[in-house]
Formats: structure tokens, sequence, C-alpha cells
């Protein structure tokens, strides 16, 4: 199994392939979006936890975050057998945070759909599937803390078992100034 | 080889496996009208534990422990006692599978660290003196299946030798309420595949299952002989209107196993519009319109987490008892494609099933046991 790329997100803080693009960092999640020249209109209706395994997903896939480089270094990847698997610790806190807050109180009740479906954990990966078209395993798992072995060692099994690439790692948001992303490219 | 030792089942309708097989071929069910539970604005027909009973095993410990949790430990404890197995060992590693878990401390007490599944599940396996960290798999309707296809992945690797697994989510006006907004609930007893469903039924259940590597397995052993995920990578809300996730996912364990083998495949089944269509393609694309097909959700509702635990385990008890379960709810196809489904129970004398589910996020997972390694 080879580690092809890696991105971490933290408030403040991007990498790619273990170097900090300092013209990101300082930005929001937005501002990221925008600057990966990426038209994907949807992105603006997920929730906090999609838009960040979104963003990992997209350098990683693109491998990189300049649009020059994308386009010289994106990798030539059988998408339809393409995994995604990601560890987390907070689940979809964020959301079912908000979601709680429009049910709390029987006076103002107005339970959303929309709402609603982001607060599973296992949405952030069908959000990756569907924007590289990947039909391969998708899991996501909750730990108390992070164990990278154990991130590899599913990486490869799914390898083993038939996926040509995966997106594997640690995607985890509890809150808008409070998240960490380290996702890597497995083959 | 991955080889089960055995499980336990606690839900509405009844106390261990054996009670709740007897209950499904039965044809019995708890599934019920509740008006104002969870301080619901809006009715909803679903099958529930009895609070009494949650309040009874939530109080029988010392320290505090949430409903969910107590629900886990009570299953694995019965499980183990019964099966004789002690969970505490180094090569023993938990695995919690859940769509929620504690969710509901949101309302009340939305700092209580019990909200995060890793805390949570540390308290189960805690309990039993269990200190590898356990994993949860919370991989919405699917996740009862990712979890057993985790333990083979986790036991294979060598890093353990035996995985308790436990499937288990309790409704709260969380969940309720979403499903209502989503306009997916039947108000009715669910009919699924049947030509008058009209939606889902939520229910409660939890169930364990101990699975172990071996090098070889008797003849009266569940050997799992394959597994497989795939996502549909079409819509986070809606399954794939060509089947394609779950044709892959049946595509898969037909590698390993002829359909002639197969006594049936338990299906989904959550009764809504969508979901029973769906399978009926895949079925149906992937050449299995002729192997009996049965759903369990017309007894226990979807049972979210545990669903995918539960009906992998009645469906070992069928197939030792040389039965295809009925389907609760179900009289006339109403699936565009043809299914091999019957509200009775039906005879078979093969050794193998398939579970299959399929969920939001557009997941689909498979998995196909066998008593006995016969080949």
């Amino acid at each position: 199994m080879i580690r092809e790329h890696s991105v971490t997100l933290r408030p403040g803080f991007v990498a790619f392939d273990g170097v900090e693009i300092t013209e990101l960092s300082p930005l929001k999640l937005t501002a990221i979006y925008k600057s990966l020249g990426v038209e994907y209109p949807k992105f603006y209706k997920m929730d906090l936890l999609a838009r960040l395994g979104f963003l990992a997903a997209e350098m990683l896939m693109k491998g990189g975050t300049r649009r020059e480089e994308r386009e010289v270094n994106g990798g030539d990847y059988n998408e339809s057998d393409g995994g995604v698997i990601l560890f987390g610790r907070s689940g979809s806190l964020w959301t079912d945070r908000n979601y709680t807050g429009t049910i709390r109180d029987i006076s103002a009740y107005y339970p959303s759909p929309a709402a609603f479906v982001y607060t599973l954990s296992n949405i952030v990966t069908g959000e990756i599937a569907i924007r590289h078209r990947l039909h391969g395993e998708s899991s996501s798992y909750i730990l108390d803390c992070r164990d990278e072995e154990l991130e590899e060692m599913m990486a490869a099994k799914a390898l083993e078992r038939g996926c040509g690439f995966v997106l594997a790692g640690w995607c985890d948001c509890e809150d808008a100034d409070k998240y960490e992303v380290m996702m890597n490219l497995y083959k | 080889m991955i080889v089960s030792r055995g499980d336990y089942i606690l839900s509405p309708l009844g106390e261990g496996t054996l009670a709740n097989y007897d209950g499904v071929l039965r044809g019995e069910s708890r599934l019920q009208r509740h008006q104002g539970m969870f301080g619901l604005p809006e009715p909803f027909t679903g099958s529930l534990f009895d609070r009494s009973f949650l309040k009874e095993i939530t109080g029988a410990r010392n320290e505090e422990y949430t409903h969910f949790e107590s629900i886990c430990i009570e299953t694995i404890e019965r499980g183990c006692r019964a099966l004789h197995i002690r969970p505490d060992s180094e090569d023993t590693i938990f695995i919690i599978s859940s769509t929620k878990g504690n969710v509901d401390l949101l309302m009340d007490n939305p700092e209580d660290e019990r909200y995060f599944l890793g805390t949570s599940a540390r308290k189960i396996s805690e309990y039993f003196g269990n200190r590898n960290r356990p994993m949860v798999v919370s991989n919405a309707c699917i996740s009862g299946a990712c979890a057993q296809i985790a333990g083979t992945a986790l036991l294979e690797s060598g890093r353990y030798r035996r995985a308790v697994i436990c499937g288990a989510d309790l409704l709260s006006r969380f969940i309720v309420s979403g499903f209502q907004s989503f306009k997916a609930l039947s108000g009715e007893p669910c009919k699924p595949f049947d030509a008058g469903r009209t939606g889902l039924n939520l229910g409660e259940a939890a169930a364990m299952m101990i699975m172990e590597r071996t090098d070889n397995a008797g003849d009266d052993e569940w050997i799992c002989v394959a597994s497989s995920n795939h996502n549909d990578a079409n819509h986070i809300s809606g399954p794939s209107r060509t089947g394609e996730g779950s044709y892959r996912v049946l595509s898969d364990l037909l590698r390993v196993i002829p359909a002639d083998r197969i006594a049936f495949v338990n299906l989904h089944g959550t009764a809504t519009n969508y979901n029973d269509e769906m399978e009926s393609i895949a079925m149906s694309r992937a050449g299995l319109e002729n192997v009996p097909a049965n759903g369990l959700k017309g007894g226990y509702g979807h049972t979210l987490g545990a669903a995918g635990l539960l009906e992998t385990i009645l469906s070992m008890r069928a197939v030792e008892n040389g039965t295809v379960l009925p389907t609760r709810g179900f009289s006339t196809l109403g699936t565009s494609r043809p299914l091999d489904v019957s509200p009775e129970a039906r005879a078979t004398d093969k050794r193998a099933f398939i579970k299959i589910l399929s969920g939001f996020g557009g997941s689909n997972a498979g998995i196909c046991w066998q008593k006995g390694g016969a080949s």
C-alpha cells in the first residue's frame, strides 16, 4: 500500500503532502472551496463535516491545491472502484446540536429533512462518493481518539477486497472553530 | 476463517434469540401506535421496549449508565453468560454498531461526554473489564452488517482473535421527528414489498454476536464466507434507481457462493416505496429473482444500528431450522421486478444465506454466512 497524497485541515492551517499551503491556511472553508476553482454548488448545502471531507477529498483526488498543479498532477484513478473510509470522534455533533435546537421546544418545533439527513456521521462519505463517483466501500467509524495504525489497516483491507484506491483517515468536526482532518489517498 | 460462536437478542418481541425466533415464526409483532411518546406532537407506529424494562436494567448497576449503554451491557452480558465466554481477554475487541447512540443527551445535557460514541463504547467495554479501545461503526442503516465486516477485517488482520459485536439503537424525539419530517413513516404496521406499502416503522432492539478467527471450523459452525460494501454514489438520502450499490454487493457475494447454494436472501425491506423497489431491481440484475427472499421489519420495524445483526442472527436460526422466515405484512407483490417473497414460512434444505442492507449516504452492505464448511 502506497500513500500517494495527504491533506491536513485545521482551523488556520492547511497542508498538502506535509507542506503548509500558507495562502489557504488563514481562509474560511468557503474561501478555500472558491480558491480550488471547483464548480459544485451543492457544497453550500452541506454541513461542516461534509464540507471538510469534501475539501480534503478534492485536493487528494486532484493531486494538489492550485488549479495549475491539479491539472498536471491529477491522478489517473478508476473512480468506479474507489473507496472512502473515515474515522472521527464527534460524529455529526455540529449538525446534531443544530437539529436538536429545532425540536427541543415544542412551541418552536420545526424539524427539517434537509438538516436531519446530515445527522448521520457517514453522510460525509456519501458526499465524497457522489462527487467523485466512488462505488467502492464507504465506511464511517467512531473512536475516542485517533488510531493511525487502525486507519491504515482498514484502508489496506479495502484495497485487498477490491478497491483500486481508498481515501482514508481522520475527519472530525466538533465545532466551526474546532475541527481536524488528516486524510490520505492510498493505492 | 471467521466463525460465529453465538449470539443474543433483546427486543420488544422477546428476551433471547430463541424467543425472538419463535415470535417471528409465529408472525408476532409489538408494533403499535404511540401518541405523545417522547413529547412528539405527532403519533407514530413503532416497536418500543417497555420503558419500565429499560429503567429496571439501567437501575440494576451501581455506576451510572444511560439506557443505551444499559441495553448494550445487558445484551452482551446475557449473551456471554449463555455462551460461557469471557469478554475481558486481551485478544478480544468490542465493536458497537449504532446510528445515534446517546444523541438524546443533547436535549438536556449538551456537555455530557457520553454523546461521543467512542466514550460511550468505552464505558460498555470497560464494564466487562476489556482494556482494548472499542470501535464504533456508525454507517447509518447498514451499520449492523458493517460491524460484522469490520469484525472480519480486524480478526483476519491478526490483531485480535475474538470480537464482541453489539448493535443497538433506542428511539428518541430526535430520531422519530427526523423520520417524520422525511415523511418516511407508515401510520400502520409496515408492509415490506407489498403493493399497498406506505412507509417504514421504527423499532428498538439490541443484538450481539461473538465472532472468532479459527483454523478449522466444524460442520455445526457458522462461517462468514463473503462480505461486501459498495456506495451508490448517487444520492445521500435516496437509493439508486438502478440499485447500483446493492447490485454490486450481491455480485461480489455471488462470485464466492453460487445462487443455488443460498437458502434465501434476507433483504433490507424497509417498506418504503423506493427501498423495496430498488432491492427488487438489484435482485433481478443479480439474477436472484427466483431465490427465496424475505424481510423482517414487519415484526420489528427498522431497528437502525441493530438491524443488520438482529436480522443476520434470526436468519441463522432459520437456516438451522430448515426454514425461510415469513415476511410479516406482505400479501401482494408491489415491486416492478419479481421477488420470491411470502407471508408464510417455507422449507429449505440449504445451508447458506445472504443478508443485505442499504441506507442513507448511498451505502449498501451484504454478508453471506454458511452453516458448516461443506463446499
